[in-house]
């Protein structure tokens, strides 16, 4: 009886170990290698999709963005939905009321000349989210605050969301 | 006996414990993130305009001299992906009184288009709200001329502040998809 109880325990971790190598699927994302921006800023990973998304889920998304040697930038980076007539084919904008699932955690970034920063962006879909089988487009905006002349430049990262049916 | 009892529950919960990933994998689906590989990036060669002393209803373009210069500026793709590029202006701000970005010039509101690739036509609008397509599907290094068209307010509130006032263009680049 002795050796049932000290069994017990150690099949449940075992079985523990099981699950929770289940429940959790990191993601390994697909990039080459980095590019050289001699003059303004790039970002790397131009185009993001994320597929099988499903109630409960959150993770964080990459954003690269690789700065010239031209000069230190102070960039500001958000999300937002696109006009309808401009997202992809098959796609919708993420309804309004859904954006709060992307959020920027540090929304201001100072990136030095030449530096390549990581941007996290964290993506959550609420357990009780009613959203599936759908296929949303957002948009990252990253824009260089250090720009002072009339025309500014900014680039955006598209991101093709695919909803768990 | 126990020893059977042990085994029994051995083999149960070895039995549970392949099963239980397959249950707890059509529960949870996979959520597969890919990044591209895909640069986006722009430059853009004119980046200042000092117009100077304008008057009610004229008309000015992005260039040297203020006169019609249809490619004074040009988008340069150095990404390695092809691009659309948008454009969105702001309201003049300094002074008094601003300037309201409009559709169309009026009292204190002043308008602003492009001609995009470097038409002859200026027929898109710069808005404030939304972004308008400058140009379309640049390749990467492609090339895109343009300037714009200001259409001063049809009338100035209070006379003529005489104050300095600024405002800002942005060209937003994404992958052409």
């Amino acid at each position: 009886m002795k050796k049932l109880w000290l069994t017990l325990p150690l099949l449940v971790v075992v079985l523990a170990v099981f699950l929770v190598g289940c429940v959790s699927h990191p993601y390994e994302p697909v990039v080459g290698d980095t590019p050289y921006v001699e003059e303004g800023y790039a970002l790397y990973g131009g185009s993001i999709t994320i597929e099988g998304l499903y109630p409960g889920w959150s993770g964080t998304v990459p954003l690269k963005v690789v700065n010239g040697e031209d000069k230190d930038r102070e960039l500001f980076v958000s999300a937002h939905s696109p006009q309808p007539e401009k997202t992809k084919e098959g796609y919708e904008p993420l309804p309004g009321e859904y954006l709060s699932w992307v959020t920027v955690t540090q929304p201001s970034v100072f990136v030095a000349a030449g530096d390549i920063v990581t941007i996290p962006i964290r993506l959550t879909m609420p357990e009780d989210a009613d959203y599936a089988g759908k296929q949303a487009e957002v948009r990252i905006l990253v824009e260089d605050t250090t720009q002072t002349g009339l025309v500014q430049i900014a680039l955006e990262a598209r991101w093709f969301i695919t909803t768990a049916e | 006996m126990k020893r059977r009892l042990l085994a029994v529950m051995l083999v149960a919960v070895i039995v549970v414990s392949l099963l239980f990933p397959m249950v707890a994998l059509a529960a949870d689906p996979t959520v597969t993130i890919t990044v591209s590989a895909k640069v986006i990036a722009i430059t853009n060669t004119q980046d200042t305009w000092t117009i100077g002393a304008v008057d009610v209803d004229e008309v000015v373009y992005f260039s040297v001299d203020n006169t019609q210069d249809d490619d004074y500026s040009q988008i340069e793709n150095t990404g390695n992906v092809a691009v659309d590029v948008e454009i969105q202006g702001t309201d003049f701000e300094g002074g008094d009184y601003d300037w309201t970005l409009a559709a169309a010039a009026g009292d204190q509101q002043y308008s602003l288009y492009t001609n995009g690739d470097g038409d002859v036509t200026y027929d898109i609008e710069v808005k404030s709200s939304v972004y308008n397509d400058i140009t379309t599907n640049l390749a990467a290094d492609g090339i895109a001329d343009w300037s714009l068209k200001l259409t001063c307010p049809t009338a100035f509130n209070g006379a003529d502040d005489g104050e300095n006032k600024t405002a800002t263009v942005t060209l937003v680049a994404s992958e052409h998809v």
